[in-house]
C-alpha cells in the first residue's frame, strides 16, 4: 500500500529526470563561474570586477558587445517583422517558401554563414563590385572590418530568431478580428497599428530577447567580419580565460554582461507589460 | 490623409444582389444568387453548413470577392467598395472581439475612425451601454465576461456606428440553449427599436423562423426559397426545404393519379388536395408533418378522410408534446407529434402516455396535411 503509493510520485519524475540533469549542470557551472570571479589571488576579492569596470579597454568591450546587440535586435526585429508579416499574410505558397528559408539557416554551419556573408559584403564582394560596376562609387562600401558589418552579419545569423515567434503571433491570431475592424471602417494601416502590431507584441518581445542573448554571445561572426577591430565580449572571455589563463578575470566581465542582459531584458518585459494592460 | 469609414451618400439600408457568383479556383459557391431586402427587413440566411450562407454575408460585407454579379448596398453598387467604406458591420461567428482593448474601447474602436470629438464619441458609447445593459463592465476586458456579455459586446460595437445594414453570421453560436431564445429576442426587439436591415445566418430552422420578417433557404449555394416563415413551413418550395425546414414523414405511395388528387399508401386510398409537385421526375412519395398526423384508439374519434391502421412501436415523452413511431400495414413507419392534453396527465400530474408500443391505433390526417414529392 505505502509502496505504491510512494512510487506513484516517483514515476512521474522520471520524464523531468533529462531537464533536472541539465538544469544542475547548468547551474553548477554558472556558480562555478561566480566563484571564480570573486577569488583572486586565493583569497576572496572584488579585484576582478574593480579592473573590468574602471580599465576603460575591458569595459568598452561590454559598451560595444551592448551597442552591437541592441542594433541586431532593432535591425533584426524590423526585417523580421517584415518577413512574419508576408509569410502569416501571404499565400500558402509564400509561407511555405519563406519557412524552408528560415528553417534552412540552422542547417548550416556558423562559419559557412559567416563566408557568405563576407562574399555579399567584402570590398571584392557582391555589393560592392556591383556598385563600382554601375558606378555609384569609385572606392569600397566599408561594409566589413567596422561595427556595421558585424550587426549586418548577426541580424542576417539570428534573423530565425525574431522571424519564428513572430510568426508564430500572428498565425494564432484569428482572422475574424481583421476583418471585424475591415467592416468597422479601418482601412489596412489603421488595421495593422490598432489590431496587428499591438497583439503581435508578444512574439516581437520573445523575438528581441532571442535576438539580443544571441548577438551578446556572438563570437565567430564578430572576429571574422568585424576583423578583429570589433571585438564583443565573448572574445574578450576567450582571450582571458584560454588564451591568458585568467579565467577569474573571463568570469568577472562574463558575470557583469550576464547581470547588464538580465537587467535589459527585464526593462523590456516590464515596459511591455504596462503597454499591454490586459489581465 | 483618412480614407477610412464614413459611406457618402445616404444610408438607405437597402441590400440587393443580382445574380452573384462567387468561385474559389474551381468550387462554385454562389451559384447566381439574387435576393432584394428591403430596408428595415429582418431576413434569415437558413440552410446546412456549406450551403454559401456565410459566404453571402461576407460577400455583402466586401469581405469575399464577387465572381460576377452585382451587390448593391445602401443603394449604391457595391462591388468594388472596400469593406471598410460599405457601410455594413458583421458580428461574427465567434464575435471577434479585440482582446487587448476593454469593453468601452471595443465599443468605442469604429467610432474612433470616423473624426469625431472625444465626448461624442463617449456619449455615443455610454449610450450604447445602457442600451445592451453593460453597466459596469465598461472597464473589463473581453476575456473577463461571460459569453452572453460578449455577445452584446459584439453587437454593441457593430451598432454604435449607425450602420444602415447589420450583418449576424451565426453569432448564438457559443451560447447554451437558454441564452440563446433570450438573446433571439432581445436581438430582435432592438433590430425594431433602431430600425436597422438585418441578415441574419443561422443552420437553426427554430431560429430562422422564430426570428424572421423573411427567410431564405440556401443549399448548394443556390437559393431553395425565400418567402415568410409560414411560406417556408406551410408550403415549401422544394423537397429540400420540406426536408429541412422542420420534420417530415415521406410515406411510399402507390397508385397515384395523373391530377395528383388520390393515391394507395400501405393499401389504403388516400386523397390530396392537389399541390404543386416537390421535386425532380415523377411522384413517388407522400410527405406529411408529423403533428399533421392525428392518432386515436379507433376510426370513430377521427373524422378526418385520410384513416389508417397501425400499431404503436415507440412513444417519447418530450415535455409539451408526445411523439408516436407507429408502423403501418405494409411496415413503413410514420411519426405523429401530438399535443399533451390535461387528461393525457395521471393523478399525479404526470405526462403519460396515451397509447403503448404493441398497440392497435388508427392515424389519419386531411386532405390539405400531405403533398406529392419526388
Amino acid at each position: 500500500m505505502t509502496d505504491m503509493a510512494a512510487a506513484a510520485p516517483r514515476g512521474r519524475l522520471v520524464p523531468l529526470l533529462p531537464a533536472l540533469i541539465c538544469t544542475a549542470v547548468f547551474i553548477a557551472a554558472l556558480s562555478s563561474l561566480l566563484v571564480d570571479s570573486l577569488v583572486s589571488g586565493g583569497t576572496w576579492s572584488l579585484q576582478h570586477y574593480r579592473r573590468f569596470v574602471s580599465d576603460p579597454v575591458y569595459f568598452a568591450y561590454l559598451l560595444r558587445s551592448i551597442r552591437v546587440g541592441v542594433f541586431t535586435t532593432i535591425g533584426a526585429i524590423v526585417v523580421g517583422y517584415a518577413m512574419a508579416y508576408w509569410m502569416a499574410h501571404g499565400s500558402a505558397l509564400v509561407r511555405r517558401t519563406l519557412l524552408l528559408l528560415t528553417i534552412f539557416q540552422f542547417f548550416t554551419v556558423t562559419i559557412t554563414k559567416v563566408y557568405a556573408i563576407l562574399l555579399v559584403l567584402g570590398n571584392n564582394g557582391l555589393i560592392n563590385r556591383a556598385l563600382i560596376a554601375l558606378g555609384l562609387r569609385d572606392t569600397p562600401l566599408p561594409l566589413v572590418n567596422n561595427e556595421l558589418g558585424v550587426v549586418i552579419g548577426l541580424i542576417a545569423a539570428s534573423l530565425p530568431f525574431a522571424v519564428l515567434p513572430i510568426f508564430s503571433t500572428m498565425m494564432g491570431m484569428r482572422m475574424s478580428l481583421i476583418e471585424a475592424a475591415a467592416t468597422l471602417g479601418a482601412n489596412r494601416m489603421i488595421v495593422f497599428r490598432r489590431i496587428i502590431l499591438p497583439l503581435s507584441m508578444p512574439g516581437v518581445v520573445a523575438g528581441a530577447v532571442l535576438v539580443f542573448l544571441y548577438s551578446l554571445g556572438g563570437l565567430i561572426t564578430p572576429a571574422l567580419i568585424g576583423g578583429g577591430f570589433v571585438d564583443l565580449i565573448a572574445s574578450f572571455s576567450y582571450e582571458q580565460a584560454l588564451l591568458l589563463s585568467n579565467p577569474g578575470f573571463a568570469a568577472a566581465g562574463a558575470v557583469v554582461t550576464l547581470s547588464a542582459a538580465f537587467l535589459m531584458v527585464l526593462g523590456l518585459e516590464l515596459v511591455h507589460r504596462r503597454l499591454r494592460r490586459e489581465p | 490623409m483618412n480614407t477610412s469609414a464614413e459611406p457618402s451618400g445616404a444610408a438607405t439600408g437597402d441590400v440587393r444582389l443580382r445574380e452573384v457568383v462567387v468561385r474559389y479556383g474551381e468550387r462554385l459557391i454562389l451559384d447566381r444568387v439574387s435576393l432584394d431586402v428591403r430596408p428595415g427587413e429582418f431576413v434569415c440566411l437558413l440552410g446546412p453548413s456549406g450551403c454559401g450562407k456565410t459566404t453571402t454575408l461576407r460577400a455583402i460585407a466586401g469581405l469575399v470577392a464577387v465572381t460576377s454579379g452585382e451587390i448593391v448596398v445602401n443603394g449604391r453598387r457595391a462591388n468594388d467598395i472596400p469593406p471598410h467604406q460599405r457601410g455594413t458591420s458583421m458580428v461574427f461567428q465567434d464575435l471577434a472581439l479585440f482582446p487587448h482593448m476593454t469593453v468601452a474601447e471595443n465599443i468605442a474602436f469604429g467610432l474612433t475612425l470616423r473624426h469625431m470629438d472625444k465626448s461624442a464619441i463617449a456619449d455615443k458609447v455610454s449610450a450604447m451601454v445602457e442600451l445592451l445593459r453593460l453597466g459596469g463592465l465598461e472597464d473589463r476586458f473581453p476575456k473577463q465576461l461571460s459569453g452572453g456579455q460578449q455577445q452584446r459586446v459584439a453587437l454593441a460595437r457593430s451598432l454604435v456606428v449607425d450602420p444602415a445594414v447589420i450583418l449576424l453570421d451565426e453569432p448564438f453560436a457559443s451560447l447554451d440553449r437558454k441564452l440563446r431564445e433570450e438573446m433571439r429576442h432581445e436581438i430582435r426587439a432592438l433590430q425594431r427599436k433602431v430600425r436597422i436591415t438585418a441578415l441574419f445566418v443561422t443552420h437553426d430552422q427554430e431560429e430562422a423562423l422564430t426570428m424572421a420578417d423573411t427567410v431564405v433557404v440556401m443549399n448548394h449555394g443556390r437559393l431553395e426559397q425565400v418567402g415568410s416563415p409560414t411560406e417556408v413551413y406551410e408550403t415549401p418550395a422544394s423537397r429540400f426545404v420540406l426536408s429541412f425546414v422542420g420534420y417530415s414523414n415521406f410515406l411510399r405511395a402507390a397508385e397515384i393519379s395523373a391530377d395528383r388528387t388520390s393515391c394507395r399508401v400501405a393499401g389504403q386510398p388516400i386523397t390530396v388536395r392537389s399541390t404543386p409537385l416537390l421535386g425532380e421526375g415523377g411522384a413517388t412519395a407522400l410527405a406529411i408533418r408529423p403533428e399533421r398526423v392525428r392518432i386515436a384508439g379507433s376510426e370513430t374519434e377521427l373524422s378526418l378522410p385520410n384513416r389508417l391502421p397501425a400499431t404503436v412501436r415507440d412513444a417519447r415523452y418530450e415535455g409539451a408534446t408526445i411523439s408516436y413511431d407507429v408502423a403501418l400495414a405494409d411496415g413503413q413507419t410514420v411519426m405523429a407529434r401530438v399535443q399533451l392534453r390535461d387528461d393525457d396527465r395521471d393523478a399525479r400530474g404526470q405526462g403519460t402516455e396515451r397509447f403503448r408500443p404493441g398497440q392497435t391505433v388508427v392515424i389519419a390526417w386531411g386532405a390539405r396535411d400531405a403533398c406529392f414529392t419526388g
